[in-house]
């Protein structure tokens, strides 16, 4: 019982993500099955494999936040019971995942069952990793897994790699499961932990502080009310767009690269939301001197717009610029429509997401995401059906004047919402 | 007087749970209304309509006799909020965040802000997330006074302060309110910070504001009345007594509220003898919760 409890909790806190990468997943599964010959190679297995442990990893990362969490809920140190229980969910939902995202694709294409083990091996290093006891230790094995990939992609160092994916994921789970066997100062470190994850933006607190010292405001807007400086200054874009394009460059052309650029561009936006779920109840002080609900909400709106297309254009220039710089091939038309398609898809659904609760799954909350999922599962679809037979700048133009109208309907959704629903 | 605030029939609904129900309440020019009930009794819902922040169900909420939808921006301007959870902004400095605010007042007064933060002992420097609960509150309460408000809305503003800072920060702040002529309501769970500061008293149950009293009125009238020589039950109804306790022919019971009748006079008229002890206004608070439920 208490395995399930744990289980939904953890699904609750990625609820609004998980949607984003299951969609992706299918969509990139789907490209690979029709790329794929018959006659398999070692290289192409390989490979087939990579793009298969991508949804695998995001996924453990995400369930990784919610481990986190109740990890520092104090039984974690003292009820072993609970400690069990809450690794054998984080188990039992990365297998699900391997499961769902995995299983059926490896039975289609027909590569061999062994291959399964590496989405699992670094699913497992990927949610455990995450929740180190300092934050070195959490960025060694946050990158570790997509280290291990672009050693797993090769030939020649796939099975080292491999062996070494099961040296990490065994020794984390033994540390897990038997935290004294492993050090005596655990209780301290992990009390530590505890106090640190009771303030989980405390590292973005710290950037942030940094940051501001060189904030003036000579004219405050809701800007720094909802966000931090960092994530207005776009340090996040330039992050991903160095990261991506050293992922480009070292994978050349390979099928997981485009993937990884789709999550990044998400991942440039989506921040910006989930900070100012985090923080609009900071404009609770100041709300009242708006001149209405609707003005407010608009204010909001508008504000969180122009983060994410600030970041977008900074991801963007930066990320072609080192693809142009270091890479012979283009990047392939699909992908920079199915790019031109996530960010208009962002831009009109954006509004829904201020009303959104990201930390709970309730019928709005679905209703929200079966929505979303529907805007892009259409768009990507048809995308991918018509690309050959369409002009790619009626297509530019068409998807632009549809977000517009979709955009227009969310808007005046939201700005019809009573305020309390928005601040909360 | 000129009431500055008026609730009229006010509800509000959370799912299927009745928070406020048709509720009335008028608060007037420089009164300062110290708003007490239980957990979960409403209060910060009652706040946050005033503040606009929650849309009731049904009923109308003037400020200054009108509505918020009326109310001109220089209007908005002179409310000063204190929500019940602290100023967030962690990354800013004390001095950051003062100045970050100023510029969503137009009439923000540096000068007095200055003032404030000396007088409470701020530093300027220290970031806010390393401010302790106290501190955070106090900074939100400078905040809020340093546009020189003249309403004032305060949820529970001092649940963090120790008990002298509580007493010494709340005295100060009446004070300030007292030069500026502010009306301040304010909801709490420490009946001894009402008593200290405020003139008039609301008690919210059930969605109601069931008692709303002149604290000196209040104090005067209330008490613990036992009457002995009792044969008829129903002489006791002409008595203004609740939460009545019989036992053989003396009944004991309190005065909850202010009364026009002249009980002593009645009392003596039916024969009865009594004996009268003035209550707190604590034990007050707890049998008016005691006879609510």
């Amino acid at each position: 019982m208490h395995i399930k409890y744990h289980c939904v909790y953890i699904v609750q806190r990625s609820f609004f993500v998980l949607p984003f990468i299951i969609l992706l997943a299918l969509v990139f599964n789907w490209v690979l099955m029709r790329g794929l010959p018959e006659e398999l190679t070692t290289e192409l297995m390989l490979k087939a494999t990579t793009v298969l442990s991508l949804p695998v990893i995001f996924c453990a990362l995400l369930f990784g936040k919610g481990f986190h969490l109740l990890k520092s809920h104090f039984l974690w140190l003292q009820n072993i019971r609970f400690r069990h229980s809450l690794l054998h969910a984080c188990l039992i939902l990365v297998a699900l995942s391997v499961a769902i995202f995995c299983m059926p694709v490896i039975y289609l294409i027909g590569l061999p069952w062994f291959c399964l083990l590496a989405p699992l091996l670094f699913g497992i290093i990927g949610l455990l990793g995450v929740t180190a006891q300092s934050v070195v230790m959490s960025f060694f094995w946050l990158g570790l897994p997509f280290f291990m990939l672009i050693g797993f992609q090769h030939p020649a160092t796939w099975q080292a790699t491999i062996m070494l994916a099961i040296c990490s994921a065994s020794y984390l789970i033994f540390t897990a499961y038997f935290p004294n066997k492993i050090s005596t100062k655990t209780k301290n470190k992990a009390t530590n932990n505890r106090r640190r994850q009771l303030d989980n933006t405390w590292c973005n607190t710290q950037v942030a502080k940094f940051i501001g010292h060189f904030c003036h405001f000579k004219t405050a807007t809701l800007t720094h009310a909802m966000v931090y400086p960092q994530t207005k200054y776009g340090f996040l874009a330039i992050y991903f767009a160095i990261l991506s394009g050293i992922l480009f460059w070292l994978t050349q052309g390979s099928p997981a690269a485009p993937y990884l650029i789709l999550l990044f561009i998400f991942s440039c936006q989506f921040p910006i939301n989930h900070e100012t779920s985090l923080h609009k109840s900071q404009l609770r002080p100041i709300a009242h001197t708006f001149v209405s609900s609707q003005a407010l909400i608009r204010a909001l709106l508008v504000t969180t717009d122009l983060l994410a297309l600030r970041n977008i254009m900074i991801f963007s220039v930066l990320f072609y610029g080192l693809v142009n710089a270091f890479i012979e091939h283009p990047i392939p038309l699909f992908y920079a429509l199915a790019i031109w398609s996530f960010v208009l898809m962002y831009h009109s659904i954006h509004p829904l997401l201020l009303i959104a609760n990201f930390k709970k799954i309730t019928l709005s909350n679905s209703l929200i995401a079966v929505a979303i999922i529907a805007w892009q599962v259409l768009i990507l679809t048809l995308l991918s059906l018509y690309l050959p037979a369409i002009n790619v700048y009626v297509y530019l133009f068409a998807s632009l004047f549809l977000a517009l109208g979709v955009r227009f309907i969310t808007q005046r959704f939201i700005e019809k919402q009573p305020l309390e629903r928005v601040l909360t | 007087m000129t009431a500055i605030v008026e609730v009229t029939n006010l509800d509000k609904r959370y799912a299927k749970h009745d928070v406020l129900t048709t509720l009335n309440f008028t608060i007037n020019r420089g009164d300062v209304v110290g708003l007490l009930g239980k957990n979960g009794a409403g209060k910060s819902t009652l706040l946050e309509c005033l503040m606009n922040l929650k849309e009731p169900n049904s009923g109308s909420i003037k400020l200054w006799g009108k509505t918020w939808q009326t109310l001109t921006q220089a209007e908005r301007e002179r409310i000063g909020f204190v929500a019940q959870s602290s100023a967030g902004y962690n990354w800013m400095k004390v001095s950051q965040y003062l100045d970050y605010m100023s510029h969503f007042f137009e009439h923000w007064d540096h000068t007095y802000c200055d003032q404030l933060v000396e007088k409470w002992q701020l530093d300027e420097n220290q970031y806010i997330d390393q401010l302790s609960g106290g501190q955070k509150q106090i900074l939100d309460v400078v905040q809020a006074l340093s546009i020189k408000p003249e309403l004032l809305v305060l949820d529970e503003p001092v649940a963090h302060l120790d008990p002298n800072m509580r007493r010494q920060f709340l005295s100060e702040l009446m004070e300030l309110c007292c030069e500026q002529n502010t009306t301040v309501i304010f909801s709490t769970h420490i009946v001894s910070d009402l008593e200290r500061i405020a003139n008039k008293v609301a008690i919210l149950m059930s969605g109601k504001i069931i008692h709303h009293h002149d604290l000196d009125d209040l104090k005067n009238a209330i008490g613990k009345v036992s009457l002995s020589g009792v044969t008829n039950a129903q002489d006791l109804e002409m008595l203004p007594l609740s939460n009545t306790i019989s036992q053989q022919d003396t009944v004991t019971g309190f005065i909850l509220e202010p009364s026009t009748l002249d009980w002593q006079n009645v009392v003596k008229d039916l024969g009865l003898s009594y004996r009268y002890s003035a209550i707190n206004l604590e034990d007050w608070y707890l049998e008016v919760a005691k006879h609510a439920y």
